[in-house]
């Protein structure tokens, strides 16, 4: 009898990971709570050797969501994002800039539909974690199997399921990027009412808007556009195309993602002349090659490798 | 909070028509620089009130030649001088003549904050409860809509300097291009990273 409950016990969990995974189901907990919560709190953003202070402060309320980062030093810049507009604001350059906002974009993190294709590319992981700002945590970490793509491990607040720290970490395993909170505190009605406070502007700001139209305005993208080669599991998820607001010029952009990592293609005629090769910012890789004219640019938060096979992938065939 | 701060602040959030609302109003009425200050505060608060515009009108020169006909059209019915007031108020042409004519000639994209602003609440948006209309709100939208003199800037295709990007050669309009492909790559994509993109983009200018 013992002998078969052991069996039944060995057979379920040697396939309970194809029903659940319990880092996944952290991962969909935390990013609920990050959408759906009033939270307010300050964190530190690490990135290249540069360190960085924030403040934020994310409302939900019958309107829906809205946030509001502001950094705490170096030059003041502020972003105020809600379910229609994304609005950035630099007071010592005096400049307001209102650009479209992507319902989508408040999920700090996506979860995708298909985990098994996920579990091709990635090792999850669940763990005991320390405590970070104060609050007991639980550690999500997301390895990748290849060079393609980068590593993320996520301090999770083991309650209310908040993220406090994510570290992301590039394929010689050094962390490139960091954000840790130092403090996060959930808010309630009558606290988050208290909180939204508008920025202070005066009559020396000036409005710059640089994206025309709003999402719905985006046209179909140019299907004279091939990619050849493609890092083993990414597909393109969306292609569209815009146009730059004061100029008759479009853009091109084709994501990409294999679930979880993403990058973008951006296609646009060559108006100056452009360096071509690679470039970076933090974890952010980018390549651009010039191809008949147009400037292709991909860039994203993987290797400077995935980035680089991705532009040099891409033909045009004439319609 | 400075004394002009609390007193845009007290208009803005606590305006009930009584006594001390209408001396706050007055006082604002007589200062411009007061005026303007509140216009930025309600530009943002639309923001945050979801009230912009979905699409902002950079072709004014329709509306200017509007308030040319309007203007100079003396058979012109009271009913439909509030008709166009109402989609646009009389200041814009009185602050915009001096600049339209060269506008129209060169047809330069411009705007100005006042447009989005009037575009804005004609918006179908929901009314909030702030946006309850009382006999003093008329007066509120005037002065308002009299801030427009500092507010007309040219429509740019260029962000601020932002974010360094490590290119051999550091050009401004590259690093401005690869700033904008970010914040549209942000945007687009579902990014597994957490925070760590909002705080890119809240990070332009961090390393000039």
């Amino acid at each position: 009898m013992f002998r078969h409950l052991f069996l039944l016990f060995i057979l379920l969990t040697s396939i309970a990971p194809a029903f659940a995974n319990p880092a996944i189901e952290w991962i969909e907990k935390m990013s609920d709570s990050m959408r759906n919560l009033s939270y307010s709190g300050n964190f530190v953003y690490l990135h290249r050797n540069q360190l960085e202070s924030m403040s934020i402060l994310h409302i939900k309320d019958d309107f829906g969501e809205t946030e509001r980062l502001l950094s705490l030093n170096g030059e003041a810049r502020e972003v105020i994002r809600d379910n229609k507009n994304l609005t950035c604001i630099w007071p010592d350059s005096r400049k307001v800039v209102v650009d479209n906002s992507r319902q989508n974009t408040f999920s700090p993190l996506f979860v995708p539909d298909d985990i098994t294709k996920i579990s091709k590319y990635y090792d999850m992981s669940l763990s005991d974690g320390d405590r970070v700002a104060g609050q007991k945590t639980i550690i999500v970490e997301i390895k990748p199997k290849d060079q393609f793509r980068y590593g993320l491990k996520l301090w999770i607040n083991s309650g209310n399921g908040l993220l406090l720290k994510s570290n992301l970490i590039d394929e010689q395993h050094k962390i490139v990027e960091q954000v840790m909170f130092t403090n996060l505190e959930v808010l309630d009605q009558k606290e988050q009412k208290l909180r939204i406070t508008m920025p202070q502007l005066d009559d020396s700001f000036s409005l710059v808007r640089y994206h025309s139209g709003d999402a719905s305005g985006n046209l179909e993208a140019d299907r004279s556009w091939r990619f050849t080669r493609l890092p083993a599991g990414f597909w393109q998820k969306s292609a569209l195309k815009r146009r730059v607001a004061d100029t008759q010029r479009f853009i091109q952009q084709m994501v990409y993602t294999d679930g979880l990592a993403s990058l973008s293609v951006f296609i646009e005629k060559q108006t100056v002349q452009t360096p071509q090769g690679e470039t970076s910012m933090g974890a952010v890789n980018g390549f651009i090659r010039i191809l008949d004219n147009y400037s292709v640019t991909a860039i994203g938060e993987v290797p400077a490798v995935t980035v680089r096979l991705i532009a040099e992938s891409v033909s045009r065939q004439e319609p | 909070m400075t004394e002009q701060q609390d007193k845009i602040s007290f208009l803005l959030d606590e305006f009930s028509g009584d006594e001390q609302s209408r001396a706050v109003l007055d006082e604002i009425e007589g200062d411009v620089n007061l005026q303007y200050n509140m216009r930025r505060y309600q530009m943002i608060g639309q923001v945050m009130r979801h009230e912009l515009p979905r699409h902002v009108n950079i072709d004014f020169t329709a509306d200017v030649m509007a308030h040319i006909n309007q203007i100079e059209n003396p058979a012109m019915t009271d009913n439909s001088r509030v008709d166009i007031a109402n989609r646009q108020s009389i200041w814009t042409w009185a602050v915009m003549k001096p600049f339209a004519g060269m506008a129209i000639a060169v047809s330069v994209a411009m705007i100005s904050i006042t447009l989005w602003q009037s575009s804005s609440v004609n918006s179908n948006s929901e009314p909030t409860s702030d946006q309850i209309v009382s006999i003093d709100q008329q007066k509120i939208d005037r002065l308002v809509s009299q801030s427009v003199q500092a507010n007309a800037v040219v429509v740019s295709s260029s962000l601020h300097n932002g974010m360094r990007w490590k290119i051999d050669n550091n050009a401004p309009a590259l690093q401005q291009k690869l700033n904008a492909y970010l914040v549209n790559h942000t945007e687009y994509s579902n990014s597994m990273q957490g925070l760590i993109p909002q705080a890119r983009v809240a990070g332009f200018d961090a390393q000039n």
